[in-house]
């Protein structure tokens, strides 16, 4: 993800991927504090580029995060949370 | 080949709570005869992200249990489950190797988590709610209208 960093001059940020930091290897659908950090203020699932995420655990988190939506563990859609 | 399951379930909490327990056992019995349990976990009472059916909240209970595929319990599970107005919603997964806390992953390093079943999600009834929600008058006009 270095590739555009020097050409652009503008792109500065250099966010590392929580899961990877952090060592986690699965991530639990389960676990909604965890999720509710990568869903913004409407319950949307948060960019890879702006969480940082690297593309293996984005798409874990995306199913996770879609399946604690269908347990009613986080919303759809809202208006509030933050 | 024994694989290890996770069920969850989310009970309606305005029964009673005998009730709730009552459901509950009634599906670690029928988890027990076909398969083994390893670890039931209750949640409690929790305030669902969104109404279903009209409820606001709901008990929370996963199940973490080993079955042979073949015996058919996730199918016996979501068939209990569908029938069941208690039960809001559900989801089975096999090969989960999350959850189950404290080890006991029975070698079947299978890979990647299989969702099993789950519990349709059709209340289109609850949506109402959702339009109220906004008002829709201030929505930007498009150019064709």
């Amino acid at each position: 993800m270095a590739d555009r960093r020097e050409k652009d001059g503008k792109t500065k940020r250099k966010k590392i991927c929580f899961f990877t930091e952090n060592k986690i290897k699965n991530i639990d659908y389960k676990d909604d504090k965890l999720l509710r950090k990568f869903v913004n203020e409407r319950g949307k699932i948060v960019s890879r580029k702006i969480s940082g995420t690297s593309a293996v655990y984005q798409r874990e988190l995306a199913i996770a995060i879609k399946r604690a939506r269908h347990l009613a563990l986080l919303p759809f859609v809202a208006e509030n949370m933050r | 080949m024994a694989k290890p399951y996770e069920t969850v379930i989310v009970v309606d909490a305005m029964i009673p709570d005998e009730a709730i327990t009552s459901e509950i056992d009634a599906v670690a019995k029928l988890i027990e005869s076909q398969g083994k349990m390893i670890k039931l976990d209750r949640w409690g009472k929790r305030k669902l992200a969104y109404t279903i059916r009209k409820r606001t909240h709901g008990e929370y209970a996963v199940f973490y249990y080993e079955s042979e595929s073949e015996n058919g319990l996730s199918a016996e599970l979501d068939k209990r489950f569908r029938i069941n107005e208690n039960i809001l919603r559900w989801l089975t997964i096999a090969d989960n190797p999350v959850g189950v806390p404290a080890d006991k992953l029975p070698e079947s390093e299978g890979g990647a988590p299989v969702e099993v079943e789950r519990s349709e999600r059709s209340d289109r009834s609850d949506r109402s709610d959702r339009s109220e929600r906004f008002d829709r008058s201030d929505r930007p006009r498009r150019g064709d209208d």
